[in-house]
């Protein structure tokens, strides 16, 4: 049997990758604190039930292909690597960069020549969870070989952007990053995390975003890692009154994604408007889920998930929304629309509403269609082939997610990743 | 002859729409053709252009000798065929600009010449678009979305112009525009008159052709052309409406 595995393989993959990270942490030399919190999260995952078709959250999210790997900790032993290719679209601002988990001085800025009212220091671990860990979160936490946290003053507006720069280098590695971005009052910043490589591996990311009053954030991701590689993360936003938090997202990569974005809105009349733009292909799984909870009065949420999706590949999304007892006037929009590329794709989009709070508007619709024959016939009279046609329209449906993205760069960089993804996806 | 027509029959969701049509176009030449809502005027000018919704039953079109309907919809534009839609459609997230320089380059590659870079094309365009009194902002625009009916017409001129095909199929381009747009589409025509290019004008109101005299008219009923003559035929469509005429 290729498609599944029988219940001891699953406990045989989490055994292994229990003995891996455990010799791996024995060999570590961090501080009491930060050896502590990896094998408390290690002590859990040992216990805890591995992720299966059975349960809700991962019925379209299948782990098999992960269970068979065998995967690796590198270290970076000081050797050359090459990280130009994620930096060929230069970006002018604060980079990050990392190589199979390990920071990388060579392809990052000075950490002592950094902007004033940026502060980059070590993880607060103290930081509590916001949710219940799965069993590939506490192997996340167990195996972080890098993180930062960066505090953006009060009243400092970053005028370049911080990019966090991860790349894969060395075949089937594990590697497992945290950040914690921590904006002060008025204070305002756009965060961009590209994650690239060429190797399959398992890529974990944590990053928590808070945001006090009046603050503003923009996160920028690029999830572009190799098409036979794993990547999860998990991203929780908090909001304070009157702070600003955009995202935009474009997802392309792995054999199987899965990117959790949970957005808590604390203040009163603070707003979060995120965008993501997605493309499934071949035997890919994009999974994206967003949890937003609005607990505070007047604050606004603005949601939109564009899926192409072709080969055997599945789109799926699960959001949430949570408006509390007390969120009254909350404005709350979600929208999902799934392309669908060949007649095998699939899209499985759930979106859910709980409200307890009065005088909301709150909104979500899924859409899920295949391109416009009409639209095709008006390009191809033009005399425009029939594949390009099609690229054309569906391109313009990702890219139109993410035609707001406010470093230019970056944006013309999406265009031509989404062009070029789609282009393989039509010729296949 | 540059299109050559003859018995031609197609059916669209089992139900026949022409019925042995016959039509003969020189090069240079304009031809009108007119008939009631139904006879099957914008099947004719689909099938001209490929429209994969029609299944051709019989007949031949030929274009300058070449069989048309063993073409793929792009080939016949790229052998300089160009259908004008009776409906544009609107295609969110390609910006017109985008459409337009691929639409040419697709074009032009097919015959053989070489791409036109960004400066060149911009040239181009702006001249055309001078030409057809359309402002700069047609180009950043999605194409046709939030268009108003006369704006989606003038970017179809637009293409024609900027495509410079043999033969030009406008399918009712007249119909719901104002005097003006109207207007803008005739001198569009007329302007692109020559020796070489040919149009067939679609309508079945008489008033583009108060502004692009025709040399034929032709009534199209029931899936075929009935009638063929000059512009004594619209007086004549005034006078006894197109049954008593088809039935004459
Ligand atoms: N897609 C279609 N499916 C079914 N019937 C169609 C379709 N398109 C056109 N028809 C029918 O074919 C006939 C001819 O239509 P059409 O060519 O649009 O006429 P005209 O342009 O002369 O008004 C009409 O009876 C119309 O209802
Ligand atoms: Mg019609």
């Amino acid at each position: 049997m290729t498609h599944s595995l029988l219940p001891n393989q699953v406990e045989q993959a989490q055994n292994r990758l229990h003995d891996l990270v455990d010799e791996w942490i024995q060999k570590q030399d961090d501080v009491e604190l930060v050896q502590s919190h990896r094998l408390e999260a290690l002590a859990r995952f040992a216990v805890i039930d591995m992720p299966n078709a059975r349960h809700e959250d991962w019925k379209y999210t299948r782990l098999v292909s992960l269970w068979k790997q065998d995967l690796v900790l590198p270290s970076l032993q000081g050797q050359q690597v090459p990280i130009d290719s994620a930096l060929d679209w230069q970006i002018m601002g604060v980079v990050l960069s990392f190589v199979d988990g390990h920071f990388c001085a060579d392809a990052s800025t000075s950490l002592s020549a950094l902007p004033d009212g940026l502060v980059v220091s070590a993880l607060d671990y103290n930081v509590a969870n916001h949710h219940d860990l799965d069993a590939i979160h506490c192997l996340a936490k167990a195996s972080i070989s890098a993180g930062y946290r960066l505090t953006i003053k009060a009243n400092t507006a970053l005028q370049q952007p911080i990019m966090i720069n991860q790349v894969g280098v060395h075949q089937d590695a594990l590697q497992s990053l945290q950040f914690q971005v921590v904006l002060e009052e008025n204070a305002s910043a756009t965060v961009i995390e590209v994650q690239q490589g060429a190797v399959g591996g398992l890529i974990l990311s944590q990053l928590t975003v808070s945001v006090a009053a009046n603050g503003q954030c923009t996160h920028l991701l690029w999830q572009d890692v190799d098409a036979s590689a794993h990547a999860f993360a998990w991203r929780d936003v908090t909001l304070a009154r009157d702070a600003r938090f955009m995202q935009r997202s474009l997802l392309v990569g792995g054999l199987v994604s899965r990117q959790q974005l949970t957005v808590n809105i604390t203040g009163e009349n603070a707003e979060s408007n995120v965008a993501t733009g997605v493309i499934a292909l071949g035997k890919q799984i994009q999974d994206v889920r967003t949890h937003t909870r609005h607990a505070c009065l007047n604050a606004r949420s603005q949601q939109l998930h564009r899926f192409a999706i072709g080969g055997r590949a599945n789109g799926v999304f699960h959001g949430d929304i949570l408006v509390e007892k007390g969120a009254d006037k909350t404005d709350a929009n979600m929208a999902t629309n799934n392309l669908l590329l060949s007649p095998t794709a699939q899209a499985n989009s759930k979106p859910q509403l709980e409200i307890y709070a009065d005088d909301v508007r709150c909104t979500h619709g899924v859409t899920s269609g295949t391109v416009d024959d009409a639209q095709i016939f008006y390009l191809r009279a033009r005399g425009i082939p029939a594949e390009k046609a099609k690229l054309m329209i569906s391109a313009a449906f990702v890219q139109a997610a993410l035609d707001d993205v406010p470093v230019e760069a970056l944006r013309l960089a999406w265009q031509q990743a989404i062009a070029d993804k789609l282009q393989q996806a039509l010729v296949a | 002859m540059l299109l050559h027509v003859e018995n031609l029959q197609a059916t669209v969701a089992d139900k026949a729409v022409l019925k042995g049509l016959n039509l003969q176009l020189k090069a240079g030449e304009v031809h009108a053709i007119m008939g009631p809502n139904g006879a099957g005027k914008s099947s004719f000018a689909s099938v001209l252009a490929g429209r994969e919704d029609y299944a051709v039953t019989g007949g031949a079109a030929l274009l300058n000798g070449i069989d048309l309907l063993d073409m793929e919809a792009e080939e016949r534009a790229q052998a300089g065929l160009f259908l004008a839609f009776q409906y544009p459609v609107e295609i969110p997230g390609v910006s017109n600009k985008l459409f337009l320089q691929t639409a040419l380059n697709s074009i032009r590659a097919a015959q053989g010449l070489p791409e036109l870079d960004m400066f060149e094309f911009s040239q181009l365009v702006q001249e055309k678009m001078k030409m057809l009194g359309m402002r700069q902002e047609f180009l950043e625009r999605a194409v046709n979305v939030g268009f108003s009916g006369g704006e989606k017409k003038r970017n179809d001129m637009l293409q024609m112009a900027l495509l410079e095909p043999k033969l030009c199929i406008l399918d009712e381009t007249d119909s719901g525009l104002d005097i003006d747009a109207l207007k803008a589409v005739a001198q569009g025509v007329n302007a692109m008159r020559s020796p070489e290019r040919s149009f067939v004008l679609v309508t079945h109101y008489q008033r583009l052709l108060e502004y692009v005299a025709p040399d034929v008219v032709h009534i199209l009923y029931q899936g075929r052309i009935v009638k063929s003559g000059g512009m004594e035929l619209i007086a004549q469509i005034e006078e006894l409406g197109y049954d008593a005429l088809a039935a004459a």
